[in-house]
């Protein structure tokens, strides 16, 4: 194992944000931990960089044990929400000073971040002030300034979330194809779902502090394993079900006729959303969604009677 | 391209040799560092002040109230003299203020600019220069009412005091004012109108809710700062005498120690008061100044409002520049009130002392602003950065002196420093560690500023690029810090240099500076070689401040951000010159 996280647990005044968090991360990974704002995502990560210290677990790099090393001694290194570049140094200064703090003499030590800008494609942005630079722009600074350390783990917490929409989706594949080609093992940190569906190799679902699941980004979202898991990741609806158990059904395994096998519901409400049209169907068991692609659609209208098929659900003990 | 792999041999190496000696490095300086703040806090702030509890509130060594009781009967009503032109002073320095911030920041008037450098400038005000144009304006010899009115009056009494300090501080108070009123988010004033809200109904329900916590922190400010003056009493005062003149009469002119020490206390009695109403209710209030200001032009004001705050505003900004150009011109005048005639005499006038004294006074403030501003950048980083056994305790010490009348931080030097271990008493030493501590806050708060607005990450950054604690202090923490720095310097060489509260109990012959020349010259009568001190010590005031103000805009133009002031960091500016110690 590469990253391994032993047990790690974190309180702060009484209030557990972190508990008995185990993970093992091969090399070259991309890791994404998701959950909601205060699952205990962040200080998860902070913990493997060395600005948490952990009440109780260890945190492993390559067998060696890291838990106690401060931030300075670590391979890891960190793309920070805020990015965090040093507002008084250029663009250029910004990527060398870990190098500088390699001991590498300032000459070398620029002219290889300049390569690095050149890579994250800042070139001509190399002597600008932090302050001029657009939030796409720190954005790929902040990364250069990481990977110019060559660390072993890179550390992304919430790099995305200061961007709008077009350019989130642009860096996400920037990031992708960068952390494939260098081969860098990642732990990426999101509250967007589909951030992490879209980048991970593997999703780790964290809610209160613990753990949900650990699995490919389709496995969480075909089989997730805790009621958390599908109420959380992608839509759904959850129906009553006999005795104490409930199930989980995706809007996309529900086919609606107007007869025919099946629960049996009234349209309640349409929505269109460009590609596929969202019923919602009151039925005795609850409120189901279904999403009929656009091509296939029959056009029902609220008020009408229907049937709906279920292909696929999820079973959950109450 | 990156090359992977290629220096990853060297990299660990590199971690393991440092590894091996900046971790326990690290800690014992630090640790070293914070206990010496501690000490060092401990030493020239919390032990006068002991010093002055221990005079005051024992006799032989038993615990008494003895004295504050003799000092309560023998004043005669002090203490509720003090109280009262404190209180109505603080009223009229509020009315004044709120009504010229208001118009300042909403008339709209292309004289506002001016009106705010006029502010300023008035901010670097030497002690004494109310109560001498006062003098000059309104005395016997009065050019107002001798001169125009043919009047003989004896201005002096409560009245004086009162209006004088109520205009002396108003500066100050309306420039925290403007900042706060800047720092609103002028979208709640737009919601407001959009939601039916007349103008006024606006200014009533949004605005003055809103300004609530700076007012909150002018009172304070100005009824602190008018329970320690003793200067404006003293000159101006006549008969009416407050807590603050009669301790310095008790100390300076019979040496009762004993009754001095406990007027000292009667007087930090108020003011503490005040600042734990302050903190009370500060507690609950919040500066609502998130979000970017306003999206477009402030909103106008009402008409009779901008008619009131402008009246209001004309007659301040007339007065005050009144009574500069009075102290501007009274240099030049032969006999001020008799004979107007311009002259040089009172330049070449001066009495021999002067001069030395004028220079102390620079090389003082330097010495000061220097020495401070740097603790006081050390304080803010351990206060704002270090989690350590104590830290609240610093962060109380170190904002002690803001709100300690400085007469009670002079007696408290003079008392604790007298004996072994530490005599000091007649040194240069004691005159500088007094200014420095004094004005400790100023470098504190301008550093806390600045660092709690920085993002920590920031530095939790380099410490992930591999940089050792020294390291990431030199790199991140002091570039960042490079304004504050400036700023506390500029504020404390300023309150240094008009300071006199605390420093003219310490003064010997050989540490005397500008300040007391001036209130000996303004006691002795000597009008014009007043004014030409007044004048002297505002004209280097300005030009250290004009230099400085050039320096930091020209090195930091696309820094603005850091030096523009949103309602905190100007209830910080404000802390900073109010400690000024008139």
């Amino acid at each position: 194992m590469f990253l391994q996280l032993e047990r790690l647990t974190k309180s702060y005044s009484g209030r557990t944000v972190v508990d008995e968090v185990t993970l093992d991360i091969e090399p070259g990974e991309l890791v994404c931990l998701l959950g909601p704002s205060g699952c205990g995502k962040t200080t998860t990560l902070r913990m493997i960089g060395g600005f948490v210290t952990p009440d109780s677990g260890r945190v492993l790099i390559e067998d060696s044990d890291m838990t106690r090393v401060p931030a300075n001694l670590r391979p890891t290194s960190t793309v920070f929400q805020s990015y965090a570049l040093f507002p008084h140094m250029s663009a250029v200064r910004n990527v060398a000073y870990g190098l500088r703090m390699q001991r590498i003499a300032r000459k070398d030590a620029d002219s290889r971040a300049r390569e690095m800008l050149t890579m994250v494609g800042l070139q001509s942005r190399a002597d600008a002030s932090v302050e001029t630079l657009s939030g796409g722009e720190q954005q790929r600074l902040a990364l250069a300034r990481s990977l110019i350390v060559n660390p072993k783990v890179l550390l992304l917490d919430e790099p995305l979330s200061n961007l709008d929409a077009k350019l989130r989706q642009r860096m996400r594949r920037e990031i992708r194809m960068l952390q494939s080609r260098l081969g860098i093992t990642t732990v990426h940190v999101t509250h967007d779902q589909e951030e992490a569906l879209g980048i991970a190799d593997r999703v780790v679902v964290m809610n209160e502090g613990r753990i949900e699941q650990i699995g490919s980004p389709r496995d969480v979202y075909e089989r997730p394993a805790t009621r958390f898991v599908a109420g959380f990741i992608g839509r759904g609806s959850f129906l009553a079900n006999r005795g104490s158990k409930e199930s989980f059904v995706r809007p996309e395994d529900v086919l609606i006729r107007a007869s025919g096998d099946g629960l049996r519901g009234t349209i309640s409400h349409i929505q269109f959303s460009g590609p596929v049209v969202t019923y919602f169907v009151d039925t005795p068991a609850g409120t189901l969604q279904a999403d009929i692609p656009l091509k296939s659609d029959n056009g029902f209208e609220v008020g009408s009677s229907v049937t709906c098929k279920i292909g696929n659900e999820a079973t959950f003990v109450l | 391209m990156l090359q992977p792999g290629s220096d990853t041999v060297s990299t660990d190496a590199n971690r393991k040799e440092r590894s091996s000696w900046s971790a326990p490095f690290r800690a014992h300086a630090e640790t070293a560092l914070q206990w010496l703040m501690l000490a060092s806090l401990g030493v020239f702030i919390l032990w006068p002040i002991a010093a002055v509890l221990k005079v005051g509130l024992f006799v032989d060594g038993r615990p008494t109230l003895e004295l504050i009781r003799s000092a309560l009967v023998d004043s005669r009503g002090l203490l509720g003299n003090s109280v009262f032109v404190g209180v109505t002073a603080t009223a009229l320095t509020l009315f004044i203020a709120v009504n010229v911030a208001l118009w300042a920041t909403r008339s709209g008037s292309r004289l506002s600019k001016p009106l705010f450098g006029l502010l300023l400038l008035t901010m670097i005000s030497p002690p004494f220069v109310t109560s001498l144009s006062y003098v000059m304006l309104f005395g016997r010899r009065g050019l107002i009412t001798y001169k125009l009115l043919g009047l003989t009056l004896n201005p002096y009494g409560w009245h004086g005091v009162v209006l004088m300090q109520g205009i002396g501080f108003t500066s100050l108070a309306a420039i925290l004012l403007i900042g706060v009123l800047r720092g609103m988010d002028g979208r709640l004033e737009e919601a407001s109108r959009d939601l039916g809200a007349s103008p006024t109904s606006t200014i009533g329900r949004v605005t003055m809710p809103l300004l609530i916590p700076g007012l909150a922190a002018v009172s304070l400010i100005t009824f602190v700062e008018s329970l320690a003056d003793f200067g404006t009493p003293i000159i101006i005062g006549g008969r009416f005498t407050v807590l603050a003149t009669q301790a310095y009469l008790n100390f300076i002119g019979i040496s009762n120690l004993p009754v001095a020490a406990a007027m000292g206390i009667l007087l930090l009695v108020p003011s503490l008061i005040a600042f734990l109403l302050y903190r009370h209710f500060m507690g609950r209030l919040t500066f609502y100044t998130k979000g970017t200001g306003s999206a477009g032009e402030p909103m106008a004001l009402p008409r009779w409002l901008l008619i009131l705050t402008g009246t209001v505003t004309f007659m301040f900004a007339a007065f005050v520049t009144l009574q500069y150009l009075t102290i501007l011109f009274g240099a030049f005048a032969t006999t001020w009130g008799v004979d107007f005639t311009p002259t040089l005499k009172h330049i070449q006038g001066l009495p021999s002392t002067a001069f030395a004294s004028i220079s102390r006074s620079i090389r003082f403030a330097l010495f000061t602003a220097i020495v401070g501003s740097m603790l006081g950048m050390i304080v803010a980083y351990l206060l704002e950065r270090r989690r350590f056994w104590g830290r609240s305790g610093l962060d109380f010490i170190a904002t002690l002196p803001f709100m300690i009348p400085g007469p009670f931080l002079g007696i408290g030097y003079a008392l604790a420093f007298r004996d072994a271990p530490l005599a000091l008493t007649g040194t240069l030493a004691i005159v500088l560690l007094n200014m420095i501590y004094r004005q400790l806050p100023v470098g504190t708060k301008a550093g806390a500023a600045v660092l709690s607005q920085a993002d920590p990450e920031v530095e939790d950054a380099a410490r992930d690029l591999g940089a050792a604690e020294h390291q990431v202090v030199k790199d991140v923490v002091f570039p960042q810090l490079r304004p504050a720095f400036l700023v506390g310097f500029v504020n404390t060489f300023t309150a240094s240099m008009v300071t006199i509260g605390a420093i003219i109990f310490l003064i010997s012959p050989g540490t005397k500076v500008a300040t007391i020349e001036l209130f000996g010259a303004v006691r002795g009568g000597h009008i014009g070689v007043a004014a030409v001190l007044a004048n002297i010590i505002m004209l280097v005031t300005l030009a250290v401040n004009l230099f400085f103000s050039w320096l930091m805009l020209r090195r930091d133009a696309t820094k603005e951000g850091v030096l523009s002031v949103p309602a905190t960091r100007a209830i910080d500016q404000v802390i900073q010159r109010s400690d000024g110690g008139r």
